[in-house]
């Protein structure tokens, strides 16, 4: 696993706390909220420079794919 | 019992819905993955009935009043609305509270519920309040499922913030109680509801959400209950179960133009869309208005005080953008810092009279709102046009609209105090695309050759507050900017930023 996307899912940790959740998982389905989504699209970019829209995060399935999303622009 | 006999109550009207269409769909209940739960009226009312006996027994064996105050923890589902009902029905005050609350939120709501009931999970326990876990009605089997005497009249508060740091908790003026004959409201007719109809419901049930919802029920509305706000399903939802009506707040509205499903969808069902909790970016409202009529949407501004409502239909805020309306049911007065009023379209502190407008009902200790004369205010600042025409332009006081959500700076000033690297802090609002503001901490560090760590101030952040009081940036500086009485320039520290 890349920095980058090991740092993604430090920051979706933040996020989703206490709550069981696996890079397949889909961000809503493990409890995550939209004002959740929007904590971190802001901190992904505030780390890592890279920008991702809200849309990006809705499109991806899983965690997994919003991760390599975010590799892919760093 | 306090009202006329000829009023009926929320579970009483449950009641007479489910012998009138026992098999009619009442509520669904939308998982985050689409999955759903479902109560028909029969099973809906059966069910309360259960959960109220259920609730009076259990109650009793922690030395509550079923009458009291009961705490609802619960998430937003069918058991948020059974246990709702259920108390209700054994005449409670209810109080929705966020389920999702840290330790130390918790601590301070039990303490402002002390001697009631709280229904949540076991992380809700504490000695202050009576605590259980939901969801006995699944096989409470020998407590009957018939009508229930209640103790007392269905009433319910909502938990919000305090300037304080500490939790209020607002005593909803109008109690769960109704006159047959007006089950729908003038107001409520002039926005576009009316009975039958289908009502979609994303927002929290510690929010709007739950008004809405419980008033739907008495409206014979099918609810959708959508459990967490998934912008992705919406659009579906819509067109599955036909929706007329729902509640928005702008964070949604901007977060659901992100779907590029939604231009797509069949939206013709909406009869009502009543938008609120605070002003809406005028470029996200004119692209709703192009989606759905003009004429079913209304926005409106008003607050638990229930101080007065001002509402705007879409196609007058087309003539008037930006406005949230001409005052009609209330009188608005705008003045400035020294009480004198202020100019036409000249900025100042908004003070409302109505026919509801009184010092709010606490449910223990809260603070009576600044007056004039026998005008109330919020602390809410805006201006009036020429034509009337009501502006609102943001806060005078220290509360910040996260998405709709009232956010007050020193309690999150007073949890990063609390960490070890944090000398001095003072927290104020960002302007953000989604959220309308966000929370910026500005910290002066202990020890200025080690200040903290941002992603240190997270961790701790998000151990003590929820998600919407965290902030999302910080700022290191030398002095925050306090003056020599101690007190924040919290204006001079945003930079007019709000």
């Amino acid at each position: 696993m890349s920095d980058v996307e090991a740092g993604v899912y430090e920051i979706v940790g933040r996020v989703l706390g206490s709550r069981e959740w696996t890079p397949k998982s889909d961000f809503f389905d493990v409890g995550g909220s939209s004002l959740g989504a929007i904590q971190i699209v802001g901190m992904v970019e505030e780390r890592f420079g890279v920008k991702v829209s809200l849309t990006d995060f809705f499109d991806a399935p899983d965690l997994e794919t919003f991760a390599a999303l975010v590799v892919e622009r760093h | 019992m306090t009202f006329a006999p000829d009023r009926i109550t929320i579970g009483e009207r449950i009641g007479a819905l489910a012998a009138e269409h026992p098999e009619t769909l009442a509520i669904v209940s939308v998982a985050p993955d689409g999955t759903r739960q479902t109560l028909t009226w029969e099973q809906l009312e059966r069910v309360t009935n259960v959960a109220a006996r259920g609730l009076i027994e259990r109650a009793r064996a922690a030395g509550a009043s079923p009458a009291g105050p009961v705490g609802i923890a619960l998430p937003s589902g069918l058991d948020h609305v059974i246990a709702t009902l259920a108390a209700w029905k054994a005449g409670a005050l209810v109080v929705p509270l966020n389920h999702e609350a840290t330790e130390t939120e918790r601590a301070a709501l039990r303490a402002k519920l002390a001697g009631g009931l709280l229904i949540g999970g076991r992380e809700w326990s504490g000695e202050e309040t009576g605590t259980v876990a939901g969801g006995w009605w699944r096989d409470d089997d020998g407590l009957g499922d018939g009508p229930v005497e209640a103790a007392g009249v269905p009433r319910s508060a909502s938990a919000s913030g305090g300037s304080t740091g500490l939790p209020r908790i607002v005593i909803r003026r109008r109690p769960w109680v109704y006159d047959p004959e007006r089950l729908l409201s003038d107001a409520d007719r002039e926005t576009g509801l009316r009975f039958g109809q289908a009502q979609l419901v994303t927002l929290p049930m510690y929010h709007a959400g739950f008004t809405g919802l419980h008033h739907g029920l008495v409206l014979d509305h099918t609810i959708v209950l959508l459990e967490r706000f998934v912008p992705t399903l919406f659009a579906g939802l819509v067109e599955e179960f036909r929706v007329n009506c729902f509640r928005i707040v702008p964070t949604q509205m901007r977060m659901l133009l992100e779907v590029p499903a939604l231009a797509e969808a069949d939206l013709t069902s909406i009869e009502a869309v009543h938008q609120g909790a605070g002003p809406c970016l005028v470029e996200v409202k004119r692209r709703w208005l192009e989606l759905v009529a003009p004429k079913v949407v209304f926005e409106d501004y008003s607050s638990v005080e229930r101080l007065g409502l001002v509402t705007i239909r879409g196609d007058e805020w087309l003539e008037h953008p930006g406005s949230v309306g001409r005052p009609t049911d209330c009188e608005v007065l705008v003045l400035r810092p020294d009480g004198t009023p202020a100019e036409t379209n000249e900025v100042g502190e908004l003070y409302l009279r109505s026919a509801t407008t009184g010092q709010p009902e606490y449910l223990g200790d809260g603070p009576p709102l600044r007056s004039h004369g026998d005008f109330l205010t919020l602390g809410d600042a805006g201006r009036i046009d020429q034509e009337g025409y009501l502006f609102l332009v943001g806060r005078t006081s220290d509360v910040l609209n996260v998405g709709g959500a009232n956010v007050y700076p020193s309690e999150i000033e007073a949890v990063l105090l609390g960490h070890p690297a944090v000398r001095d802090t003072v927290v104020v609002g960002k302007p953000h695309e989604y959220l309308g503001e966000a929370v910026h901490a500005l910290v002066a560090a202990a020890d200025p050759q080690s200040p903290p760590d941002r992603w240190d101030l997270d961790a701790y952040c998000r151990e003590h507050l929820s998600l919407a009081k965290v902030p999302l940036s910080y700022e290191f500086v030398d002095d925050v900017g306090r003056t020599s009485a101690g007190k924040l320039r919290r204006g001079a520290a945003t930079g007019g930023a709000r």
